[in-house]
């Protein structure tokens, strides 16, 4: 896990032109309420993530749940709740 | 109140798109997001640019005070009330029921609004106040990219797109289109809704979304075009009235990263030359007819490019409401009386939470910063629009030109670290 969150936190970083956040994201930070990511940046970094660890996301089911924290988005999106 | 004075009652959520969408139409991948309709909400306050003294403007979220005073120390002093009413209506929702009953009597009242919402004219009529309010159903076809799509294309300028109406006619337009692909909803505005298609697993993505959302009954309008090489963004604006008149209000550079706003302004000399033509003007009054043949009346922004290969773009889309660049002009005019400028400017900052524009009006103010009306300075426009974690800043920089303006820009940047901390993550 802890690998996979700093791949997430370097892709954070990337997106929201932040070099800071890959050493601040955490498992635990909140993508919605620690980071405010706005819509542009939300569809760049989720299509990103695509790319990154060769997944697809299901935008349909993706939640506000899904993103209250990095923990909770790779479980969304790499380990199968989210294809 | 009623019967003594009389004035202006400006009031509209700026978030119309998401109102004049139809439900059933199939949309672009996207995500949730922090704070957005709050902080769309918020954007209501920059209607204070276009209120004369006396005027009343009606927010859905009460405007700090700090902002309020700095308003008025500018020149920029409309009465302002919150209007009550639930927490997720918009204001015209809140008018058009019982939201303005503790509101003073504004009966015969003008009414300036942003854009023609379903619950506007009933709001209107609520609140007894004047004003030509076309039928929703005809602002909302005329707010389509596809009939502003139509539009470009019988008239044969430059830069129609193609529209795909199955997620396989999307992917074969993209396919077929050379290099990096822009696909449009009709109903997106300022980046929600435009998606820049850069790779084959892109498209692969947004076809997989579109054609499990056909899967269940949606239908696809997506608005296919190859991304235009822009040298420059400009946005011309026009009233058409109730007799089908048309009134010129004037021309404004944008500045945009990508698909999302970061301001408007005087256009630059060259820009003004190539601009300031019959041609263009005769362009924007065939736009000006069609809304008006279609029974639009109203504001109405089209916006434009300029490419890298010298192509004018005059119309790339219509939005027959209120805009930014409309905002800007009111300031202009402000700016003009004092024989200076004005640029409205956009930028997203991390916000913590608290009085946050207070702080901020403060630091320019200690900075000698805080516009006065009278000579150049920086004026926050909007406090609900800075929501925390990371809200947007709406500001005016009055300036005799943009390297003067460029200079106190940068300002504003040292005074938002010095209020906000600018903390990557708010712990």
């Amino acid at each position: 896990m802890a690998e996979v969150v700093t791949r997430m936190a370097a892709l954070l970083a990337r997106v929201l032109e932040d070099p800071a956040l890959a050493q601040e994201v955490t498992a635990d930070t909140n993508l919605l309420l620690d980071l405010g990511i706005d819509s542009l940046h939300m569809i760049t970094f989720l299509l990103a993530v695509e790319e990154e660890f060769d997944v697809e996301i299901d935008f349909e089911s993706l939640d506000s749940i899904h993103l209250e924290s990095v923990k909770a988005f790779c479980h969304f999106a790499l380990d199968g709740d989210g294809r | 109140m009623a019967g003594e004075v009389s004035g202006t009652v400006h009031f509209g959520s700026f978030d119309a798109e998401a109102a004049w969408r139809p439900e059933d139409l199939a949309g672009l991948p996207a995500g949730p997001t922090a704070g957005g309709s709050r902080g769309r909400r918020g954007m209501d306050e920059l209607l204070a640019v276009g209120c004369a003294p006396g005027d009343l403007l009606l927010t859905a979220e009460p405007m700090e005070e700090a902002l309020v005073e700095a308003l008025s120390v500018a020149g920029i002093a409309p009465r302002v009330a919150a209007v009550p009413g639930p927490g997720d209506d918009t204001v015209e929702e809140r008018l058009a029921s019982a939201g303005g009953t503790s509101l003073p009597g504004m009966s015969g009242w003008a009414a300036a609004f942003y854009a023609v919402r379903p619950d506007t004219s009933v709001a209107v009529h609520r609140l007894g106040l004047r004003a030509a309010v076309p039928a929703v159903e005809v602002v909302a076809r005329v707010n389509s990219k596809v009939w502003s799509n139509d539009l470009v294309r019988d008239a044969g300028l430059p830069g129609a797109a193609v529209l795909a109406t199955t997620p396989g006619e999307v992917r074969r337009l993209a396919q077929d289109t050379p290099g990096d692909v822009v696909l449009k909803d009709p109903y997106g505005v300022a980046g929600r809704g435009s998606l820049r298609v850069t790779t084959p697993r892109m498209l692969d993505t947004v076809v997989r979304h579109l054609e499990r959302q056909v899967a269940r009954g949606a239908r696809v309008e997506l608005l296919v075009q190859p991304l235009f090489e822009e040298a420059s963004s400009f946005s011309t604006h026009i009233e058409v009235d109730p007799s089908g008149a048309m009134r010129w209000w004037g021309v404004q550079h944008v500045d945009n990263a990508e698909f999302a706003y970061r301001g408007s302004g005087p256009l630059p000399a060259d820009q003004h030359a190539s601009l300031d033509t019959s041609a263009h003007r005769e362009v924007i009054a065939r736009v000006g007819t069609a809304l008006a043949a279609e029974g639009y009346t109203g504001p109405a922004c089209v916006d434009g490019l300029r490419l890298r290969d010298g192509t004018l773009v005059p119309v790339l889309e219509v939005n027959a409401r209120r805009s930014m660049g409309l905002l800007n002009l009111h300031l202009d005019g402000r700016a003009r009386a004092v024989g200076l400028r004005s640029w409205l400017r956009c930028r997203t900052t991390p916000v913590r939470p608290g009085d946050t524009v207070g702080r901020l009006v403060s630091a320019l103010d200690d900075a000698k910063l805080l516009l006065r009306g009278d000579g150049p300075g920086v004026l926050p426009l909007a406090s609900g629009t800075l929501t925390p974690p990371r809200g947007r800043l709406f500001f005016a920089v009055f300036a005799p030109d943009d390297a003067t303006r460029v200079a106190l820009e940068a300002q504003v940047g040292d005074a938002l670290v010095a209020t906000a901390g600018a903390p990557s993550l708010v712990t």
